[in-house]
């Protein structure tokens, strides 16, 4: 069911720049040619009865609930499926309609159970309410004839229920999983009064391809398809719009909320980007902000060894600020430091950004962007001048050509991949680049023009070949690159790239793809119309991530595909507020705004406003960090929401360094697994407890609004002003919005931003200021911001960590739909009936070489580290690569990946580490799931 | 409803068949009632193994497949008998005495209608126009062959030949 609050226009939206004046009941109306005359009457206020008329959903015409009477007009025509016309005259209500719907809806009754008042849709049931609307009083069938009432409910979705029992057959279930979603899951089975909802084979929902998005629940009038919640708890009774925690593209969501509880997470009709779209994430796996897990209390200790002791807030934040402040006068004013989250809002990234500036009196601040997008931060500035994506989530249904490199969105980014695979359908042209064969490269209605299967590691090769093929057949847009790009750049750039060596038949034995199918996409994306590209860590987490991000922008400035809709190259980001956190200034080097910490007339505001003097030379990078705490002179810590013990690369070193401090504070939702190397726990808010903003893969700025209490008590941004406090630094805010202002005052890029204006607005897109006050949705139009596109040598270097006869695989890794990240989070809810585990896929030649059978515990052992994991058998991977998740603590992939990390930025090379696969002895008895792995056996 | 036998395949002449189906048609997605008859002919019968095969072949959703499957009665979702008797029991041919032929079928079968003979020899099922009126009253047999004018006799002589040539 629609939200509480939704209104229901019946249609979608139609845009003409023709207008058409019609009459309906009387009344002129004026809409857009292609509105049907059920939305034009909406429009006015004029409701016409409907069910299976939605207005997510393309008319279907079914229910003959919408009839009308149209002057001039046999009959009585459905107003969902008959386009307004100039002059036309609308009837919405006589006798003989009531009469037609009364009967409609007498027949739909004579089936359906009679139990509206233990229904759990009672209250915002359309069938229900059209019932009443036509003035039904009297069923003259009867109940006795042949129906559906006892047909048996499909409980086995952990989050919704199916009971066809109410189901009124009118299809807006399998076109929502059509044409929002995009899976086709769903169907009907049979004929005529036989006719049943059918997911898949008529499975069960959680055996069939069902994704769990909530389209169709969403999109269900009855109580057919409701979510358990509505169940347990009933109907709610406001909402909160906010935003959702998950990934980076950033959904908007209203909470239905009964008092301080939540009872749905509904995705936002008109709340950008997802436009009433959501995944299995944001929409349902939101029960872990009230899991018993949930630390509720302040904890400190001495020692790491000891038990921790609860104390009050007051106790703790003293004793936080007693501990940093002891050891900066032993070890020095660059012995401590800190890591933003980039889970928490951007005023809350802001504040501990100036906490360590301010207050440490240093630069030592990073942020787990460090481990992700970093290079997409260096390659995009230093290209187009901006360390962000170029376009709005919308360009891509502008796009002819959309490759994808390096990311998995149908798991990653579900939401967006929905829009993506929407414009594939209406005929985009799709090129994947991937060492797997991702559900993107072929799945019913979806199928990749190419698919690019390269081995990991060998981004750089490949799009240089691309470049090449390009330049070297005449391809490139030479007006784009006269007006727009720095020449002299270009000349040097396009003398590298014309080399031999970076020619497609060059680089076939390095990436394994086959010459022509390099030429041909490379002419695809140059010659195919609007080409874009969306990339994800594939691209970032490898030792030349940076190479990579500059080599895409290379290509897209050769064949002018930047600076309008449709084009572009954007990173799918994968934390709600990864983009958000860099641009407030969480990086060493950087204030915020990206502006680099050396500049003094940048520095000089920050010190006018904080009325401190601040460091000009940049901080400790988190390697550093870990390298600097072993060699003895980095001694305390103040980490806001990232388990760095977990997320890092090379466990081993992380927990040394861990160990080798003093004095480490942990602030999170959760005992995670740094905590165990932590003196205080600061217990943290979950995006339902605070007020604040988050910024999306596009630039987008979002509300996140507070719709229950801290359950600790605080919100982050709250603890960290009391840690300022106490360390004898005032910082007086009141809200978050006091924040925000403070950020708007500082940077240029946010000056337009406000609170007032985001409520106002909806959502903003920055750069947000003077000459672009609403906000900027596509960059680099006309101009590139740094003012001449820069292009730059990507020289191919392979990585230094190779196969070789004790490590002759290589494992990459990436994730699963319904988990996120290191499953904080997610395996804190029913979602884990998905994935109870990360496997380890290995294609059957490397299997079968093994003695590997599907199911078999394996232990996959690296130069740095093994770990056990169970193997699945699958041609998704090529041979020669296997390739895990990351989501289960004790997979412990990161015991196994490496210290390598990008040229320019240190990003850990996560996606490439030389491996050796072995079955273990005897089977299955190594460990249940869920227990801890066979300890850990270092090979150094 | 997944089976676990192997999965269903065409012969090489069926594939060659299927190809040329398709270029009839302008998208794959146009040819799935023609490549159901094809798998109706090659496996007898659609089962869910045969649903999936046919989708992949397709590039169609499975679902899809489904429905079509479940919406057409001439598909047959479970398996039929070596004979497989379409007795039209429209109009005309019921008033030219097609309730007494499936009367006599299902007297000598001992099958109800949709039914099939323990021996898998032969099934019943009665069936919408054939589109014969003017021999009513009429059978199909194995979606092929009309057997026409029938009459009580004829066609329990039928259903005799049929089964001694299966001997």
């Amino acid at each position: 069911m629609l939200s509480i609050t939704d209104t229901d226009y019946g249609t979608p939206a139609r845009r003409s720049e023709k207008l058409v004046s019609l009459e309906i009941d009387g009344r002129a109306v004026t809409v857009p040619a292609g509105t049907s005359v059920l939305r034009a009457a909406a429009l006015v206020g004029i409701k016409i009865p409907k069910l299976c008329a939605t207005d997510s959903l393309e008319p279907f015409g079914s229910c003959r609930l919408c009839l009308v009477e149209i002057k001039g007009r046999a009959g009585y025509p459905a107003s969902c499926t008959t386009p307004v016309e100039d002059g036309m005259q609308v009837r919405t209500q006589s006798d003989k309609l009531q009469m037609l719907r009364r009967n409609v809806m007498e027949l739909y009754i004579s089936d359906h159970p009679l139990d509206c008042l233990t229904c759990p849709a009672n209250g915002n049931c359309e069938l229900q309410e059209m019932a009443g609307v036509v003035g039904l009083r009297h069923v003259r069938y009867g109940y006795d004839g042949k129906n559906h009432l006892s047909a048996p409910k499909d409980e086995s979705n952990p989050y919704f229920v199916f009971d066809p029992s109410k189901c009124i057959v009118c299809s807006r279930c399998v076109r929502a999983c059509e044409e929002i979603q995009g899976t086709f899951a769903l169907t009907i089975h049979g004929r005529g009064f036989d006719s049943v909802i059918s997911p898949g084979q008529r499975e069960a929902f959680i055996d069939s391809e069902c994704v769990s998005c909530g389209a169709c629940v969403q999109a269900c009038p009855t109580a057919t398809l409701i979510e358990k919640s509505v169940i347990e708890k009933g109907q709610a009774e406001h909402t909160v719009v906010t935003t959702c925690g998950y990934c980076g593209v950033g959904c908007s969501f209203k909470a239905e909320m009964k008092g301080n509880e939540v009872v749905r997470m509904v995705p936002n009709k008109d709340g950008y980007p997802n436009l009433g779209h959501s995944c299995v994430k944001g929409r349902f796996a939101w029960g872990y902000a009230t899991h018993p897990d949930r630390v509720t209390k302040p904890l400190i200790r001495e020692r790491i060894t000891d038990p921790w002791r609860e104390v009050s807030w007051d106790e703790a934040i003293q004793y936080a600020a007693t501990g940093l402040k002891r050891v900066q006068q032993k070890y020095g004013r660059y012995s401590i430091g800190a890591i933003a989250s980039s889970r928490c809002t951007n005023e809350e990234a802001y504040l501990v950004q100036k906490l360590v500036r301010a207050v440490f009196g240093n630069n030592n601040v990073d942020t787990c962007a460090r481990v992700c997008h970093s290079p997409t931060g260096y390659g995009l500035k230093t290209a187009f001048g901006t360390s962000a994506g170029t376009q709005d989530f919308a360009s891509v249904l502008k796009a002819d050509v959309i490759m994808v490199i390096g990311c998995n969105p149908t798991d990653g980014h579900p939401v967006f991949a929905s829009m993506l695979k929407r414009r594939v359908r209406e005929g985009a042209k799709l090129i994947v680049v991937d060492p797997r064969k991702i559900d993107l490269v072929k799945t019913p209605h979806v199928e990749a023009t190419y698919h690019l299967q390269l081995r990991p590691g060998t981004n750089v090769a490949l799009i240089n070949a691309m470049a090449h093929v390009v330049v070297t057949e005449g391809l490139t847009n030479d007006a784009f690159i006269a007006e727009r790009c720095d020449l002299r750049d270009y000349q040097l750039w396009k003398e590298f790239i014309s080399r031999p060596y970076n020619s497609p038949e060059a680089v076939e034995p390095i990436t394994g793809v086959p010459a022509h199918l390099i030429r041909s996409a490379a002419r695809l994306y140059a010659c195919g119309g609007n080409a874009t590209i969306y990339y994800g860590l594939g691209v970032t987490e490898h030792s030349q991530g940076s190479t990579m991000v500059l080599g895409m922008a290379n290509l897209a400035m050769a064949t002018g595909n930047i600076g309008r809709e449709g084009v572009g190259v954007n990173p799918l980001r994968g934390q709600n507020n990864v983009q958000g956190s860099c641009d407030v200034g969480s990086f060493p080097h950087e204030l915020t705004g990206y502006r680099h910490i050396s500049d003094p007339q940048v520095r000089a505001a920050f010190e006018r406003e904080w009325g401190v003097k601040l460091d000009p030379e940049p901080g400790l990078r988190i390697p550093n960090m870990f390298d600097a705490a072993l060699d003895g002179s980095f001694k305390g810590l103040y980490v806001q929401g990232e388990d760095i013990a977990q997320s890092d690369p090379n466990t081993q070193h992380v927990t040394a360094a861990l160990r080798a401090m003093e004095f480490v504070i942990v602030q999170d939702l959760f005992l995670n697994e740094t905590a165990k190397y932590a003196h205080v726990f600061l217990p943290g808010s979950s995006f339902l407890e605070k007020d604040g903003t988050f910024t999306n893969s596009e630039r987008r700025i979002s509300r996140v609004r507070k719709v229950m209490p801290p359950l600790a008590g605080k919100q982050d941004w709250e603890i960290t002003v009391a840690l300022a406090n106490a360390l004898d630094f005032p910082m007086k805010y009141s809200h978050p919005s006091e924040i925000m202002d403070e950020i708007a005052r500082l940077t240029p890029t946010f000056a337009g931003v406000s609170y007032e204006k985001l409520d106002r607005l909806g959502s903003i897109q920055w750069p947000c200021n003077d000459k672009a006050p609403e906000g900027t949705p596509v960059m680099h139009v006309g101009q590139f911001v740094r003012g001449k596109g820069k292009f730059t040598i990507t020289e191919y270097v392979p990585t230094s960590e190779r196969t070789s006869p004790r490590y002759p695989l290589i494992l990459t890794t990436g994730r699963i739909l319904t988990q996120y990240n290191v499953g904080t989070q997610t395996r804190r809810t029913p979602n884990v009936i998905w994935h109870a585990e990360d496997l380890l896929e290995i294609h059957p030649h490397d299997a079968e070489q093994r003695g590997i059978r599907d199911g078999d515990w394996v232990e996959v052992v690296s130069r740095a580290g093994s770990t056990t994991l169970r193997a699945k058998i699958t041609e998704r991977v090529q041979p020669g690569v296997v390739y895990t998740t990351f989501h289960h603590p004790e997979s412990r992939a990161n015991v196994v990946t490496t210290e390598n990390s990008d040229w320019a930025t240190n990003c850990p090379e996560y996606k490439v580490t030389a491996v050796q696969v072995r079955l273990l002895k005897p089977l299955a008895e190594h460990r249940e799931v869920g227990q801890p792995s066979l300890e850990l056996t270092a090979a150094k | 409803m997944k089976d676990s036998t192997p999965a269903p395949q065409f012969s090489e002449a069926t594939l060659e068949e299927f190809k040329q189906t398709l270029s009839r048609y302008p998208t794959r997605r146009a040819a799935l009632l023609p490549t159901l008859w094809l798998a109706m002919r090659e496996f007898g019968w659609i089962s869910p193994a045969v649903e999936e095969y046919v989708a992949r072949l397709l590039d169609l959703p499975t679902s899809h497949v489904h429905a079509v499957v479940t919406f057409y009665e001439m598909f047959h979702r479970k398996p039929v008998g070596k004979w497989h008797l379409a007795v039209c029991t429209n109009l005309p041919c019921r008033l030219r005495g097609a309730d007494e032929i499936v009367a006599a079928i299902k007297n000598r079968l001992g099958i109800d209608n949709h039914e099939t003979t323990p021996d898998g020899m032969f099934s019943l099922e009665t069936v919408e126009c054939l589109a014969s009126c003017a021999t009513a009253p009429m059978l199909q047999l194995n979606q092929d062959a009309y057997i026409e004018n029938l009459t009580v006799e004829s066609v329990l002589k039928l259903i005799e030949e049929l089964a001694r040539r299966a001997d």
